[in-house]
Order: C-alpha cells, then sequence, then structure tokens
C-alpha cells in the first residue's frame, strides 16, 4: 500500500490545480505517441456499406479489421 | 475498413446479411465469433482470411488476395451496390443529436527513474488504449447548471458511467463493464469553476479484479456545449478478464486521460465499447442484474422510467383495447428494437421479457387483474410464481389484462 501511495503521489504531483492534462508528463506518457497511432490516420472506413460502394466504384478489393471490440475504439 | 464484430455478426439488416455471406466462405463457426482480418470483393467473394496478428502474417495473407483479385474477370469486380436500407437499429449505435465525444486513453504505467512512465516496448499491454465517453445534450446542460449554482457531487449517471464503462484496463483486449455493486468507493465532485476532483476504489467479489485512484480535472460548459473536459485518472489496477490475460500481478499502476473531442474524424466517433446495451449505457444506476442470474429478476434502483416499461405498457395497453391473443402480444412486443422476445410459462401466470441478454419478470396477481413485475428478489420470485400457480391455456389477453395498466407497478 505503501508503494502504491508513492506512484499515486508520484502521477497527482504533476498535476496542477486547474489540471491541464495536455501539458503534463504523466499525460504524455498516458496519450498515444504520434508514432503509436500513425495506422489511425488511415482513413478507415466504418460503414461496411459506404466500403462496398468505394470498392466498386474505385476497383479495389476490401480489407476489413474485424474485432470483438472496434479496432479503432477498444483496445 | 474497421468493425466491431460483436455487432456487425449480429445486425439483421443489409449489412450483417452481406458480412455474414462474406464471412461464410471462411474457417470460422459461423456461431462464435467472426473476428478476423478479410479482403474480399464488393460483390462479396472472399479473397483471403487470417485472424493472425504478426504484421508479417497479414500482409502475406493481403498480397495472396491481391494476386487473386489480379485473376479476377472484371466483371467479378465490380457491381452495382443496392440502397443500404434500414439499420438494424439494436446492433448499430450513433452519437445522438448535440451530444458530446470525450476520448479516454488507457496506458499502464510503471515507475522509472522517479516518475511513471509507460511501460518498456517490450512489455505485454504497453500500447495506449482508446475508448470514447458520450454524453447527452440535456446530460451537458445539467453539468452546466450544477456548475453555475456553485458545484456538487457529479450526477450519478455520469459517475456510475465512468466508472463502470470507461475506468478499466483496456490495453491487452476487451475489459468486462464493472457492476454497480464492484463499485466500493466513488466520489467526483465539481466546483464552481469546473474543477473536477474525486477517488474511488472498484473490486470484484472475489478481490481477483479490480482498480483504485483517483481523479483530478476540469470541465467546463458554454451555452449548453461542452467545451472543456479534461480529467486525468492515476491508479492502481489488479488482475485480468475473460479477454484481458497477460495483466502484471499484483497491484500496477495505471493512468488514463480523457479528453474533450470534435468528434471530425470517423475514428473519434466510433460508439463507446460500454454501449452495446444502450439503455444500461445511459442509465447505468437504474437497473442491476446480479451476477448469474441471466435473464433473473430486476433490482429497482435510481429513478425514472425505463424504456422496456413503457414498451410493455404500451403494448399491453394495445393488446388490451383490440382484444389481441398473448401472441399478438408477443408479436408486438417483438417489433420494439430492445425485445428479444416473451417467454410465456404455460400452467402459470408468469411470463418473462427478454431484452439483450436481461429480462423482467412478470406475473399476475390472484384475480389476474394486474402484472406484479420488477421483484427485487429470488425469494420472493418463488413465491409469486406459486401464488401466480393457476391453470392459464392461452387465454384472450383481454382476459387478463382488463385492469388499469397504471396500477401495475403498485400491487404484489
Amino acid at each position: 500500500m505503501k508503494i502504491f501511495s508513492a506512484i499515486l503521489v508520484m502521477g497527482l504531483g504533476v498535476l496542477c490545480a486547474q489540471a491541464k492534462p495536455s501539458g503534463e508528463a504523466v499525460v504524455t506518457e498516458i496519450l498515444p505517441s504520434a508514432d503509436e497511432s500513425a495506422w489511425q490516420q488511415i482513413d478507415w472506413k466504418t460503414d461496411l456499406w459506404e466500403a462496398r460502394r468505394e470498392a466498386a466504384k474505385t476497383g479495389k478489393p476490401i480489407y476489413l479489421w474485424e474485432m470483438d471490440g472496434h479496432p479503432l475504439g477498444c483496445v | 475498413m474497421a468493425a466491431d464484430d460483436w455487432y456487425q455478426r449480429r445486425r439483421k439488416d443489409e449489412v450483417g446479411k452481406f458480412f455474414r455471406k462474406v464471412a461464410s466462405q471462411g474457417p470460422r463457426d459461423p456461431n462464435q465469433t467472426q473476428q478476423g482480418h478479410y479482403v474480399f470483393t464488393a460483390k462479396g467473394t472472399l479473397l483471403g482470411f487470417n485472424n493472425n496478428r504478426g504484421p508479417e502474417k497479414r500482409l502475406a495473407m493481403m498480397k495472396e488476395a491481391l494476386k487473386k483479385w489480379e485473376a479476377l474477370p472484371e466483371v467479378e469486380k465490380t457491381v452495382e451496390v443496392p440502397e443500404k436500407g434500414k439499420s438494424d437499429e439494436r446492433y448499430h449505435h450513433e452519437l445522438p443529436e448535440g451530444g458530446e465525444i470525450v476520448k479516454v486513453f488507457t496506458r499502464c504505467l510503471e515507475a522509472r527513474e522517479g516518475r511513471l512512465q509507460k511501460l518498456a516496448a517490450d512489455k505485454v499491454g504497453n500500447q495506449a488504449a482508446v475508448d470514447h465517453l458520450w454524453f447527452q445534450q440535456a446530460e451537458v446542460e445539467k453539468l452546466g447548471q450544477l456548475i453555475a449554482e456553485g458545484g456538487g457531487e457529479v450526477p450519478a449517471w455520469l459517475g456510475l458511467r465512468i466508472a463502470r464503462f470507461h475506468l478499466r484496463d483496456n490495453t491487452r483486449g476487451e475489459p468486462r463493464d464493472w457492476k454497480n455493486d464492484e463499485i466500493k468507493k466513488w466520489s467526483l465532485k465539481v466546483d464552481g469553476k469546473g474543477k473536477m476532483s474525486g477517488d474511488f476504489l472498484i473490486d470484484s467479489a472475489d478481490g481477483k479484479l479490480g482498480y483504485e485512484g483517483e481523479l483530478r480535472g476540469h470541465l467546463a460548459v458554454e451555452r449548453g456545449k461542452l467545451v472543456k473536459f479534461d480529467l486525468l485518472v492515476i491508479g492502481s489496477h489488479w488482475g485480468h478478464g475473460e479477454f484481458t490475460w497477460g495483466a502484471r500481478p499484483g497491484k500496477t499502476p495505471m493512468g488514463q486521460v480523457f479528453q474533450l473531442s470534435e468528434g471530425k474524424e470517423v475514428r473519434d466517433r466510433i460508439p463507446p465499447q460500454g454501449i452495446r446495451w444502450a439503455e444500461g449505457y445511459w442509465k447505468p444506476g437504474r437497473f442491476e442484474f446480479k451476477k448469474g442470474e441471466k435473464g433473473a429478476e430486476l433490482e429497482q434502483k435510481g429513478d425514472g422510467i425505463h424504456p422496456l416499461d413503457l414498451v410493455l405498457v404500451a403494448a399491453i395497453k394495445e393488446a388490451r383495447d383490440k382484444k389481441r391473443t398473448i401472441w399478438e402480444v408477443r408479436k408486438t412486443l417483438g417489433k420494439e428494437r430492445m425485445f428479444d422476445g416473451i417467454n410465456w410459462y404455460q400452467d402459470s401466470k408468469y411470463f418473462r421479457i427478454h431484452a439483450k441478454d436481461k429480462a423482467l419478470n412478470c406475473f399476475l396477481n390472484k384475480k389476474g387483474t394486474s402484472l406484479i413485475w420488477k421483484l427485487p428478489s429470488s425469494e420472493k420470485l418463488m413465491g409469486r410464481t406459486q401464488l401466480a400457480g393457476l391453470l392459464w391455456k392461452e387465454p384472450k389477453v383481454s382476459e387478463l389484462f382488463f385492469g388499469e395498466v397504471a396500477n401495475f407497478n403498485t400491487e404484489r
């Protein structure tokens, strides 16, 4: 419990009274880095029908990443 | 294209039909998860599939699929895509009009060099996970009102929504929702300037899965719109769920950052993981079903009227007025998106209405003139079953429901 308290104090210590997460070290650690989220810059479709229409229009096959828990919104 | 298989494989609409047609050409058991990586034509011809996380194997599958694509005659590559039709609303969620999105980032941390840092790159679960917290417009207005009045404890619907569906470790897979009674300690206050502070302890009954920590942040509402929602959660989590194996042993640090999103990108508008049962997400304190009691009794908590109540009452009124049989009532209820079905237990006056994996238990009183429902304990469940044990063989609903609908909740 002592270790946990020390960790908590360490984390909370970086917070100012009006927490401004974007500027804090621990927030930077938590947020995904640009490298980590590079794959999210792909123009993902989330509507299968829209993807189908675009594939038909552009003459391309469809790649589908299907996961229990949305790939763009769960893990 | 990226999709949540939990919804996609269940959808009873054109999208679901098309997806199942594609998936049925692969190796997956149609009654199980269909998750994986697919390449297929707009017509629905499967060209490649695997469920491997390794980028090399995935790339190899895609290259192989492209070869098949190149070999296809042109006629197989094009199709006139028909209208999508109406979406199956049970498995399709959109942000309500005027709603707000807050992105929730979660990361397992470790103390190094005197500060909390992300896990080393070679450790399991070192990447940040993302989820989305949704607000309805009226809820944001209430938060604005709370700040304007000098602050106080945030409303239970917000506290429970954050605690049950967003304070969790989703860095290695799908975590389960917390239950109300697992929230052992909870406080989240906002003051008159929008400063948020609180702490929490969430713990499973066996103590094997939990999370405790503190919350700090700031929110601002202007003209009924959320213009700021920054929340930092630093805590200690422990254990793993059915789909989140690989947690570090013991209690270890975890951090979360909540940030308002404008929702401009498709990736920002993904529904919250916890909204699969939408009514439970929006009204998390309203109903609680005990562990292992799938389709069991309903506990009454919170305030307001659950949509199930309204739909049921409307259906019974219609059945009574139009003198329909119980089987016609069943059809009426089936049209409502939130009902999966209704089971009538013959030879008794007990029936059970299913909504997703939950259910309402309903009874008739001794005279058969009104419903008794929302029984809070299994003891009463048994008692009422015996009480209502009169033989009942497909009677006309009008004979059973001639009591005032308004009395349904008053008699036990």
